[in-house]
């Protein structure tokens, strides 16, 4: 079937079928890797994408059922050349090693910001819960989801 | 000696060269690799832990539409799988890459397919009928060590694949010596590498024959030597690309893997490129571990303390392969028996021991030294407790001295652990806790010392790079040392920028590929900082004094009295008068006709290992130890044994922190994979099968599961380091376990013996003791 899917702002139509997954659309079909796949049965979080500002796991999620939603992935949190700050933070707080569960960290993060500006350090950690990381013991990517949230109420201050 | 005042970008927290590729997600891993025509392919795998093939017919999975290639041991190299380095050749054993008439383990690579997808290859795989006629098999080590246990390989008596023995001074006489013997046996679990990227590979070959591999590895220089030497080619023919990789631990540390050969035939055979990709389930099923140790530990102790005496007696189980268990098992003596504390007389003998166990005893992030340390800083506590002893005292007591030289050479050039011990004590507020003894509340200690570069076998330890200056005053640097996550490519930067005077921007770090790079043993043994640092460090050097030679003709000034910084070099005494880098590879390319390229090479400089002595000449077996005291506090609900971890300090001897950022990160990660070692890790199996086919069966910690963690960084500026850094990403997991099980006994009074310390087995031992 042709599905219509909006990501990060674009509309593709693509041929999907009824069993495929989000992610293998995303990556195969319409070319966007960013995210990643680690487990294919939403343990991991590697393949976290926004689906109307929500996170999912992409691999749990069929393509068909992602129409007439808004997709984000990792590729569309930059604009105009800008990075997000959650981006922005991650580089600055050292929150990157290997990087194959960054692009779905930094989309649960955003997510969380984008409803709450003010999260306390338990609730940074329950929004990555879902979110697998081998490398870093999550200290510097909690501290790093702070600072944005920090950098982004300084920045809506001084507009 | 050094401070991080005095420089421009060492010992600061600058930001990672491969940041931005990887929060934006235009990172490439091997998973991403997509080329034109490029085939799926899937292998299959043994179902029995023993058993005789008695044939295999491919040919319905051949005529399967789709299908372009199957395989079998009949296509593959007669060459087995095996490290090719010099002085290693012969560490394995009947290691190949497809099963040639016996399985020895459930997973045992049997056969393979490529088709157009991955549905068509799985439907092929099922239709590949293989006959077996199904042997006794044998699970457990020390079973398999006695005669009437069933044979794994014709020859190998008693299954025993090595044995080491080692002794030191007199062990009776220290024994004699001892006011108290203690003996207890302690028992490490398979733990997983987890690394979120699963294994696989992409393999393309061109008309000419030369193979084009792309395949997240720790060391692509070994991967290209040794699938070169399988497939019998030239190194020049085999082009090993590292895209970034997604979580090393050891998993993808030197070994060529089975799937590696199996893609490049697949791919040879159909004419097409070949991926191999696992699933997680399959990544689990590999079963590539930390190899499970038994360690029977005797110590001779004094009323004050000292230790007078060891016997240690290791079994470890490497399934139906040796792969790396001899060298773990090695390292593992040489460093938590032998030299975290001073015991004057040891004995040591060790039994790497075949099993049909479904393990792949990959090298893990501290290379035995783990499963050894849990051992020996589990039976400190033990001593200390008896001796009605601070367990901190005991430990003091029983260091070496500064400069001292220990039994088998080494001489520690920066001795970093008491101050460890000292600051980690102090953080975590020991004496105080120690004195309050608040119920169902304890506090544990453990400590390590390492290795930076690899010891264990008698081979070369190797880095070089190379140093391209650009017209305009930037420079290309080559390193083959794989960037894993660890932050080393950052690293090579910093001393590059700092050495040549120049701007951090100014320096373009490349890698990853074998086709442009030197030869560079890679990211493992804790080895990549302080030895491709070195060879940076030496590069860069070189290349300064070819900018002042030039920089002075334009000065008309002294090379001795000119220095650089900030991207302009300048007369010491008379700044005024000074020139931009930019200025001197221009002139010294267009002007002078001088190509300004310069190498660095550090081969570590040790003497040689003399068997007889199990000695080497000082410094030891390498020259930069690193150490390191961790102290744990947890709370235990005696109700149901769940332990709660409260807090965790490390104290860690980098030798000087190149980038604090990167130093944090790894204590901070090492630390949260030893929580998982100490109380939820275990690729569990039975009969010979894994049981955990995703992470919902096998815990690594998440987020919301983390204690406070404060990582502290010592400094002690070791000689030999580049800037006086040395190892650290090992180091960090090695005392975690046992740090935080001393702390569960001095909280409930339960010593348990075998990891993970589990609620169950916590629950068990309170219920045992009423």
């Amino acid at each position: 079937m042709i599905v219509k899917l909006e990501v990060n702002e674009e509309i593709y139509e693509v041929h999907v079928e009824p069993h495929e997954t989000l992610i293998a659309v995303l990556r195969d079909k319409i070319g966007l890797t960013g995210a990643k796949r680690g487990c294919d049965v939403g343990g991991c979080g590697a393949c976290t994408v926004l689906l109307d500002g929500r996170p999912v796991y992409s691999c749990m999620v069929f393509a068909a059922r992602a129409e007439g939603k808004k997709v984000t992935t990792i590729e569309g949190l930059a604009k105009d050349g800008k990075l997000h700050p959650v981006q922005e933070a991650f580089i600055k707080h050292g929150a990157v090693q290997c990087g194959y569960c960054t692009p779905g960290m930094i989309l649960s993060a955003k997510a969380l910001l984008d409803k709450n500006l003010n999260p306390t350090e338990d609730e940074v950690r329950e929004a990555i819960a879902g979110n697998l990381c081998r490398c870093t013991g999550y200290v510097k990517v909690v501290k790093a989801i702070l600072a944005a949230a920090e950098m982004i109420r300084e920045g809506r201050k001084s507009e | 000696m050094s401070e991080a005042e005095e420089y421009s970008y060492i010992g600061k927290r600058v930001p990672r060269v491969d940041a931005i590729w990887k929060v934006t997600g235009k990172a490439e891993y091997f998973g991403d690799v997509k080329l034109p025509h490029m085939l799926i392919g899937k292998i299959l795998t043994s179902p029995y832990p023993h058993a005789r093939i008695i044939s295999i017919d491919t040919s319905k999975a051949e005529r399967l539409s789709g299908v372009r290639a199957a395989v079998t041991s009949k296509d593959m190299p007669e060459t087995a799988l095996d490290f090719y380095l010099p002085g290693m050749k012969g560490v394995l054993f009947e290691n190949f890459p497809l099963a040639i008439d016996k399985v020895r383990f459930i997973g045992k690579e049997v056969a393979a397919v490529a088709a157009d997808n991955e549905s068509i290859a799985e439907e092929a795989l099922k239709l590949i009928d293989v006959k077996y006629e199904v042997l006794e098999a044998i699970f457990d080590p020390e079973q398999s060590m006695k005669p009437n246990a069933p044979r794994l390989y014709d020859g190998v008596e008693n299954n025993i694949a090595r044995t080491l023995s080692k002794t030191h001074g007199e062990v009776d006489k220290g024994f004699e010596e001892a006011d108290y013997i203690f003996e207890d046996e302690f028992k490490t679990q398979p733990q997983y590498h987890s690394a979120m990227e699963r294994k696989g590979c992409v393999c393309s070959w061109d008309v000419e024959g030369n193979l084009t591999m792309w395949t997240p590895t720790q060391t692509p220089h070994l991967i290209r030597w040794e699938v070169s030497t399988v497939l019998e080619i030239s190194m020049a023919k085999v082009r090993v690309i590292n895209p970034n990789c997604g979580g090393g631990f050891g998993a993808h540390a030197h070994i060529v893997h089975p799937y590696m050969i199996i893609c490049a035939i697949l791919a040879k055979k159909a004419g097409k490129p070949v991926k191999v990709e696992f699933g997680r389930g399959e990544d689990f099923a590999y079963a590539a571990t930390a190899p499970p140790f038994i360690v029977k530990l005797k110590s001779g102790v004094r009323k004050d303390g000292k230790l007078t005496a060891r016997e240690v007696k290791m079994i470890v189980d490497c399934g139906a392969h040796t792969l790396s268990a001899l060298g773990q098992m090695k390292l593992g003596y040489y460093t938590a028996c032998v030299h975290l504390y001073k015991a004057p007389n040891i004995k040591f003998d060790g039994y790497v021991v075949y099993t049909n166990n479904p393990i792949r005893t990959l090298p893990y992030r501290g290379f035995g030294n783990p499963q050894v340390a849990w051992a020996i800083e589990s039976q400190m506590d033990i001593i200390a407790d008896k001796l009605g002893m601070d367990p901190m005292e005991l430990r003091l007591r029983n260091l070496f001295e500064p400069g001292e030289i220990s039994v088998t050479g080494c001489k520690f050039d920066a001795y970093g652990l008491p101050e460890c011990i000292k600051k980690a004590a102090e953080t975590a507020n020991w004496s105080e806790k120690k004195r309050e003894g608040m119920p169902n509340r304890g506090i544990g200690m453990a400590c390590l010392v390492h290795i930076s570069g690899q010891v264990v076998y008698d081979s070369i330890e190797t880095s070089s790079v190379l140093l391209i200056a650009k017209e305009d005053g930037s420079f290309d640097l080559y390193t083959d040392c794989s960037e894993i996550g660890t932050g080393i490519w950052t690293v090579c930067q910093q001393i590059a920028a700092e050495t040549l005077g120049t701007r951090l921007e100014d320096i373009k770090v490349t890698g990853g590929d074998t086709a442009v790079g030197v030869f560079e043993l890679g990211s493992y043994a804790s080895r990549a900082t302080y030895s491709v640092g070195n060879a940076v460090k030496i590069a860069a050097t070189d290349m300064m004094q070819q900018l002042f030679e030039v920089a002075a003709t334009m000065l008309a000034a002294k090379v001795e009295d000119l220095e650089a910084k900030d991207g302009e070099i300048y007369v010491k005494n008379a700044p005024e008068q000074k020139v931009p880098i930019s200025e001197v590879t221009y002139y010294a390319h267009f002007k002078l006709g001088k190509v300004l390229i310069s190498k660095g090479i550090w081969n570590m400089p040790i003497g040689p290992y003399d068997p007889s002595a199990d000695r080497w000449p000082p410094p030891g077996m390498c020259t930069s130890y690193p150490f390191g005291c961790q102290v744990a506090e947890v709370e235990v609900d005696p109700k149901t044994g769940k332990v709660e971890l409260l807090s965790l300090t490390a104290a860690h001897d980098v030798g000087f922190p190149i980038n604090l950022n990167s130093v944090e990160g790894q204590i901070e990660g090492g630390l949260v994979m030893g929580c998982g070692y100490a109380l939820t890790e275990n690729l569990t199996t039975e009969e010979g099968r894994v049981l955990v086919t995703d992470f919902a069966d096998y815990f690594v910690w998440r987020a919301p599961d983390i204690p406070q963690i404060k990582p502290i960084v010592v400094t002690t500026n070791d000689s030999y380091g580049p800037f006086g850094a040395k190892g650290l990403g090992e180091p960090v997991l090695v005392p975690t376990a046992p740090a935080i099980a001393n702390a569960i006994y001095d909280a409930i009074g339960v010593r348990i013996k075998e990891l993970p310390v589990t609620s169950e087995k916590i629950l068990k031992a309170l219920k045992e003791r009423r």
